[in-house]
């Protein structure tokens, strides 16, 4: 590579900064006091950069603003529509989905049931000695089958609901409503307990 | 462009449509200059522009001041339009077998014709129109839209000596189409 390689290669950022004196730029400066090609490119170079700095900007319709805030404004809409209950068309099926597991659940053939809670009693009675658990085998049932049937409902409604969950505008809607929900079960417990 | 005040854009991430709608005329002409660089027509770039914003709408309550807005702004205004590039190429490719994406056609009519100072003004103009877009986009954000170096680094998620080749590239090539076109004028006919 030629000294003038060299130099051509870092000439267009010697003229974009100004052409300084810093030391970084010795060996442009020295050998452009010698080249004239280099010279004639660093003139050429300068009137480049002189009118790159006065590059006019395109103008744009100045209706331009109003369409943007209606396309904005009917976005809006989109999203409000978003949280409206989920349309029968919806409910109907993932409900009837839910009922159907509940039911297939329940009557699946199932080792005894106190025989199951008496195992789940001893296994939590190894792990915890000093705090023996009672455990109704009535309430055990309901509350795995209520976890399992809300956890189904919640999953297949959100997955055929309208919701568009990679907007992030939706997203932060959520966020603030299961924080808000949170808090408000946080006040509850601490009310009551 | 002058970065737009911080509870402007607190107001409009609260949903205050007056405070966004301040922040896009503050804006809109950057965002359009872009994606005129980008796609060379008019109506793209305005189609392009809208989308833009509503994009910005979507995602204004997940913006944390941790970048500057503008830098944010013109990082979803490039990955919009490269989306778009990406489509009219697909487009192209049906219709007439071209895949190259710049091939779009420059412009005939200037939109800044009337705007170009002189002769010189207009022969740069076109020089950077035909440039290719990577180049265009970096003088665009450069030179229009006036960022720094490290923050056109950051809105094309690049490294800063890449950006750096780039513009000089850029100036090169447009050095050599001046120094060339110069010349034709130059020669007796």
């Amino acid at each position: 590579m030629t000294l003038c390689d060299l130099t051509c290669d870092s000439l267009p950022q010697y003229v974009a900064d100004g052409e300084t004196e810093s030391l970084a730029y010795a060996s442009v400066r020295a050998h452009l006091r010698v080249c004239a090609t280099c010279r004639a490119q660093a003139l050429a170079l300068r009137h480049v950069e002189q009118g790159l700095r006065n590059l006019p900007l395109v103008v744009h319709d100045p209706l331009l603003t109003a369409r943007i805030l209606r396309r904005v404004a009917a976005e809006s809409d989109t999203i409000a529509e978003e949280w409206r209950l989920l349309p029968w068309a919806v409910w109907v099926p993932a409900l009837a989905v839910v009922l159907a597991i509940v039911f297939a659940a329940a009557s699946l053939p199932m080792p005894s049931s106190a025989t199951l809670v008496q195992g789940l009693r001893a296994m939590l009675s190894g792990w915890l000695p000093s705090a023996p658990v009672q455990v109704d085998a009535v309430l055990f049932w309901a509350i795995w089958l209520a976890v399992f049937a809300t956890s189904a409902g919640v999953g297949i409604g959100l997955s055929l609901s309208h919701w568009d969950s990679s907007a992030s505008h939706s997203l932060g809607k959520v966020q603030s409503r299961v924080s808000g929900a949170a808090a408000r079960l946080w006040g509850l417990a601490r009310r009551t307990h | 462009m002058n970065a737009p005040p911080s509870d402007l854009i607190v107001r409009a991430q609260e949903g205050d449509m007056q405070a966004f709608a301040a922040l896009v005329q503050s804006t809109q002409t950057g965002v359009y200059n872009l994606a005129y660089s980008l796609l060379h027509s008019r109506e793209e770039a305005e189609d392009l522009t809208q989308e833009t914003f509503v994009r910005v709408w979507r995602a204004l309550p997940g913006f944390r001041a941790e970048a500057k807005f503008t830098t944010w702004l013109y990082r979803i205004t490039v990955n919009t339009c490269l989306n778009r590039r990406r489509q009219l190429s697909a487009e192209m490719a049906k219709v007439d077998g071209q895949t190259d994406p710049e091939s779009v056609s420059i412009p005939e009519d200037e939109p800044t014709a009337a705007t170009l100072r002189d002769e010189r003004s207009a022969v740069l103009w076109r020089a950077v129109q035909q440039l290719p877009a990577k180049y265009r986009l970096v003088i665009s954000l450069f030179y229009q839209q006036q960022l720094s170096y490290p923050e056109i680094a950051r809105t094309l998620a690049l490294p800063l000596g890449t950006i750096k080749a780039h513009l000089n590239r850029a100036r090169q090539s447009l050095a050599k189409s001046l120094r060339g076109q110069q010349e034709g004028l130059d020669d007796p006919v």
